[in-house]
């Protein structure tokens, strides 16, 4: 067994003069979910939530999400409403209901038109963050196809998602989370954590005929 | 990136800013964390940085490199930041005063972070799993569950493609 198979990294890779950096946390950290949504909400004209980034809502883990569950079915009732987002843009609330992992997690998911894509904001404060090597996966769903719309772990506080669809949910109408293996793959997993699908009616005349 | 990418980030495509984040949000963000140290002032800056990159999108010559002038924001916006923080400094003098391991190999993490973001999501996996979690192959192996063969074969593909993307920092 050759001395890279023993410890296969810096030595004999070429890659000596960045190895300190290879081992540093900061090369590898990953900028949280809501930083990219808060600079294309400036920047769409749509106002970032305030301080959604730094609010601490409790961090809640599995177990405590079935005592969650009468409180977050109160929000469920906004299901199929449609609401003029911040700027008038069209926009509804989709019910989220948990499947296998979590079968008593709610939430809801604010979806909304806008000129650069479809804002999805992900409100389940019962998430747990994924448990390392692994994180969750937004997706659009068809009969046919299923379409990523962005990925985060929530192990920085409890704070809404916003993730971006670049195809419609008009075609693409079931909303799905699941929790995926870091490196295994670009499908979605079968660790289906949330289910909803978007009421097109809800749209009204912004719908597609 | 392409040059109508490029195009339309100067013309302030929205669309535009979304793809230049989605291949430079790493970059900015390990280096906002290698000079502040601290990931909430480090999302900030991140934020800021593409912020003041959109605003400043038409004084961006496309034919250069974006990656230079998204690095230089995101320098001084972070340089900025601890300043802020450390107050009393004067913007002029910041970078004599300015101590910061991070500093100095700034432009070192920007890049190799930029080139570890465009390895495929398997090779960036053993890549980390060896260099940054200390795992030897075997190990690796056992921990995603796949042959030793296979993880040797990523691991010399993605030491390959980083050798030559990051050939101009490691000559110097």
């Amino acid at each position: 067994m050759s001395r890279t198979d023993l410890y296969p990294r810096g030595d004999g890779t070429g890659l000596e003069p960045v190895e300190t950096l290879l081992k540093q946390e900061a090369t590898w950290a990953t900028p949280p979910a809501t930083v990219e949504s808060t600079i294309l909400s400036e920047i769409t004209g749509h106002p970032a939530e305030p301080e959604a980034r730094r609010e601490s809502r409790p961090r809640s883990r599995w177990p405590v999400v079935a005592g969650l569950g009468a409180a977050a079915a109160a929000v469920v009732l906004f299901l199929g409403l449609s609401l003029p987002g911040d700027q008038g843009a069209p926009e509804t609330v989709v019910a989220l209901r948990g499947t296998g992992l979590a079968s008593t997690l709610e939430g809801t998911a604010t979806v909304r038109i806008t000129e650069v894509g479809w804002y999805v904001r992900l409100d389940v404060a019962g998430l747990p963050p994924a448990p390392e090597g692994t994180y969750y996966e937004g997706w659009v769903v068809s009969d046919r196809n299923a379409v990523s719309i962005g990925t985060f772990h929530m192990r920085g506080g409890n704070e809404p998602v916003v993730l971006w669809s670049g195809v419609s949910l008009f075609d693409y109408p079931e909303l799905e989370v699941t929790l995926q293996e870091e490196g295994g793959g670009f499908a979605p997993s079968d660790q289906v954590v949330l289910t909803g699908r978007m009421d097109r009616s809800a749209f009204g005349d912004e719908g597609p005929g | 990136m392409d040059r109508q990418v490029l195009d339309r980030f100067r013309a302030g495509d929205e669309a535009a800013v979304k793809t230049v984040y989605d291949r430079f949000g790493g970059p900015v963000y390990a280096l906002s964390m290698s000079i502040l140290g601290d990931p909430d002032l480090a999302a900030d800056a991140t934020q800021i940085t593409f912020l003041k990159a959109w605003r400043a999108a038409s004084t961006y010559d496309p034919n250069r490199s974006l990656g230079p002038w998204i690095y230089a924001i995101a320098r001084r916006t972070a340089i900025d930041l601890h300043r802020k923080r450390a107050r009393d400094v004067p913007s002029d003098q910041v970078d004599v005063v300015f101590v910061s391991p991070g500093l100095e190999t700034a432009w070192e993490v920007f890049e190799v972070r930029a080139a570890l973001d465009q390895l495929p999501d398997d090779e960036r996996r053993v890549v980390r799993l060896s260099h940054f979690e200390g795992l030897t192959h075997v190990e690796i192996a056992e921990h995603l569950g796949i042959p030793v063969g296979t993880v040797k074969s990523r691991s010399h593909r993605a030491h390959r493609r980083l050798n030559e993307m990051l050939r101009h920092v490691l000559e110097t």
